[in-house]
């Protein structure tokens, strides 16, 4: 997972503020996190920073491929106890009188989901460890004895 | 490690326990951090548990579970193969290092 | 209402099987409802249950009825039946696997069912007990980590974990890490119930972390030992454990792993007075008569059972010679490796309907499913008509 520095260093570093952001730094720091997209840095296009373009989105592609499996499972480990899926804060909110009641989990599109025996990814969107109000939640490894549970930037 | 290992056997505390992750048609084995130290055993080697005239041998993996006894075999076939009526929980045996698991 | 998972004695009945995947299920369950079913066969060759029926009832001399901790209420009564009719011996694994805990909860009681721990319980005590393996949701249903009833935030303020065991398991671990926990690391059983004991009364024993069980039980009016059968073989003599949960006014279930073993137990106790009786001998089967009675059997009739995987083989050894018929749905290690006269496949029993008792003693309805091998009949139903 590229840091904000390494995103930086590719950027021309000008400050030219084209992008709505005020420093390149900024800048770096809200592509990581999704907010905003290589396309609105326009001094970036230009055949003076292609090198660094095309090595910016490589670095990129790798932060949205996390963002869409940021939570790994490990199936050999998982037992499909379900300690994950009932102790998630998300799933207690969203699902009162099933999953936070310990009973199979019925919401539509949950965070986790037992299928087949084993702990599934199924809609991270919702998990708080990502978007914008993103919290350092690590609820679901913690109850997991058999560690099955790791997230990406970790991985 | 050290070859002269393959000359130790040690006596050995043996918990058998459910395991769903690990009992199947290969005998597989918990090993302690320190009786694998001892032994010279990492994942993957062979050993053999002896008690009474019966030897079985399983395929270890150095194990956070099986820290305060030595050994945790998973409740099945190659355990019932070992554990006698005394008591099917908790046993000693010996143990010593050996080439390749026993399997149904 | 779902289906129920008859794999372990939590006997969970919200699964749902849909569209080829099974939600819900742990791996225990899923490894049940997915097996390789059984064929039913006579001597190697495929048969149908008629035939193979006819073979058994041939077959069942002087016999030992082996198993049936996997099979419904209904089932049982069925082989108890059988058991009178043919002078059998019946014998489950409750002798190996801490069935004495179950008559010894029953006496005391102080049971407590699960739905009302999960509302109303704080303190959980594992102790012999590892559920992360033998019942895996048994700790996400119904004691640390559910919100409900009077329980609603859950295990960081709400519940409280101890697990006694002689090794770290991954029930210990999860007590240890927590801060609503505790691990208590145990050599012998017998000193941790006079620690507890003592320390009820101000005084420290070898465990001084027993003063701190204490103190949380203090906190609740609903607490609960869930003893598993590493309780039974560490103490063998429970009298001193029933001070104990009468002194800490506790409440005492017994965690056996296997779905239906409460039900086998309960029949028995009210049949026969033991959980294992030789109704041709006319007496009580106990731990040290077990050899003799594999040894004097004609013949072996397998119910629900996978005998090479649970019971030692040095006493299954002594079936060498006999004649063995196998009633089970799922393919089980103990047809692979020995000469089985006959096996009658049966519906799974998760599908056939019937009832199960849970490990608190609570009844639950099996549902029948559609199954993808309608043509198996009932366990029940191939008992009856071996009688």
């Amino acid at each position: 997972m590229p840091s904000p520095m390494e995103i930086y260093k590719l950027l021309p570093k000008t400050n030219c503020g084209k992008c709505g952001e005020k420093t390149c730094m900024s800048f770096a720091f809200k592509l990581l996190n999704g907010e905003k997209r290589l396309e609105e840095c326009e001094p970036l296009f230009s055949p003076k920073f292609e090198v660094s373009r095309k090595k910016l989105e490589e670095m990129l592609a790798i932060v949205e491929k996390a963002k869409e499996t940021g939570l790994i499972v490990n199936e050999d480990l998982c037992t499909g106890c379900a300690n994950c899926v009932v102790s998630c804060p998300v799933h207690v909110e969203k699902d009162p009188y099933n999953a936070a009641m310990g009973r199979g989990i019925e919401m539509e599109e949950p965070i986790l989901r037992i299928e087949n025996g084993v702990v599934r990814v199924i809609n991270l969107s919702l998990c708080r460890r990502y978007g914008k109000e993103r919290t350092l939640c690590v609820i679901c490894r913690e109850n997991c004895p058999t560690d099955a549970i790791s997230f990406v930037e970790e991985a | 490690m050290f070859e002269f290992t393959k000359l130790m056997k040690f006596d050995v505390r043996v918990v058998v326990a459910e395991d769903i992750l690990h009992e199947g048609d290969k005998a597989k084995a918990l090993c302690s951090r320190e009786l694998a130290e001892k032994l010279g055993v990492r994942n993957g080697d062979s050993i053999r548990l002896t008690r009474g005239d019966v030897s079985v041998c399983f395929e270890a993996e150095v194990s956070e579970f099986a820290e305060g006894v030595d050994i945790v075999i998973p409740s099945g076939y190659f355990a019932a193969r070992l554990a006698g009526l005394e008591n099917p929980k908790r046993f000693e045996a010996e143990v010593e290092k050996c080439d390749g698991a026993d399997s149904i | 209402m779902g289906v129920v998972c008859t794999a372990c004695s939590c006997l969970c009945d919200d699964i749902v099987i849909k569209d080829g995947k099974i939600y819900h299920a742990c791996r225990k369950g899923c490894m049940l409802l997915t097996g390789e079913r059984e064929k039913t066969r006579v001597e190697g060759g495929e048969a149908d249950v008629e035939k193979a029926v006819e073979r058994a009832r041939e077959l069942l001399k002087k016999p030992l009825i082996l198993g049936l901790d996997n099979v419904c209420c209904e089932a049982q009564k069925a082989a108890l039946k059988l058991a009178e009719e043919t002078g059998a011996a019946l014998v489950d694994h409750s002798l190996l696997s801490g069935g004495e805990l179950i008559m010894f909860a029953r006496e005391l009681g102080r049971e407590i069912e699960f739905e009302k721990f999960r509302d109303e319980g704080y303190l959980s005590f594992y102790w012999g007990a590892n559920p992360h393996n033998s019942l895996p949701r048994h700790l996400s249903r119904f004691t640390y980590y559910p919100r409900s009833g009077k329980r609603q935030r859950g295990y960081e303020e709400d519940r409280f974990l101890v697990v006694a065991d002689v090794r770290r398991s991954e029930t210990a671990k999860i007590a240890e890490k927590s801060k609503s926990g505790l691990f208590l690391k145990v050599e012998k059983d017998g000193e941790l119930v006079d620690s507890l004991l003592k320390a009820a009364e101000g005084k420290a024993g070898k465990y001084v972390e027993a003063a701190r069980v204490l103190k949380e039980i203090e906190k609740a009016e609903v607490n609960a030992i869930f003893g598993g059968s590493g309780l039974y073989w560490g103490l063998r003599d429970l009298t001193k454990l029933g001070e104990l949960v009468e002194k800490l006014d506790i409440s005492f279930v017994p965690l056996t792993s296997k779905a239906n073993m409460r039900g086998f137990a309960e029949l028995m106790m009210k049949k026969a007075g033991s959980l294992c009786y030789d109704f041709g001998e006319g007496r009580e089967i106990g731990l040290e008569d077990l050899p003799a009675v594999f040894e004097s059997c004609k013949s072996v009739l397998v119910v629900g059972a996978d005998p090479m995987r649970t019971f030692p083989h040095s006493l299954v050894e002594k079936l060498a010679g006999k004649d063995v018929i196998i009633v089970n749905s799922l393919k089980s290690v103990t047809s692979r490796v020995i000469d089985v006269e006959v096996v009658i496949a049966t519906e799974l029993s998760s599908f056939s309907g019937g009832r199960m008792i849970r490990s608190d003693g609570v009844e639950v309805e099996i549902s029948s499913q559609p199954s993808s091998q309608p043509e198996s009949l009932r366990d029940a139903e191939v008992l009856e008509m071996l009688r």
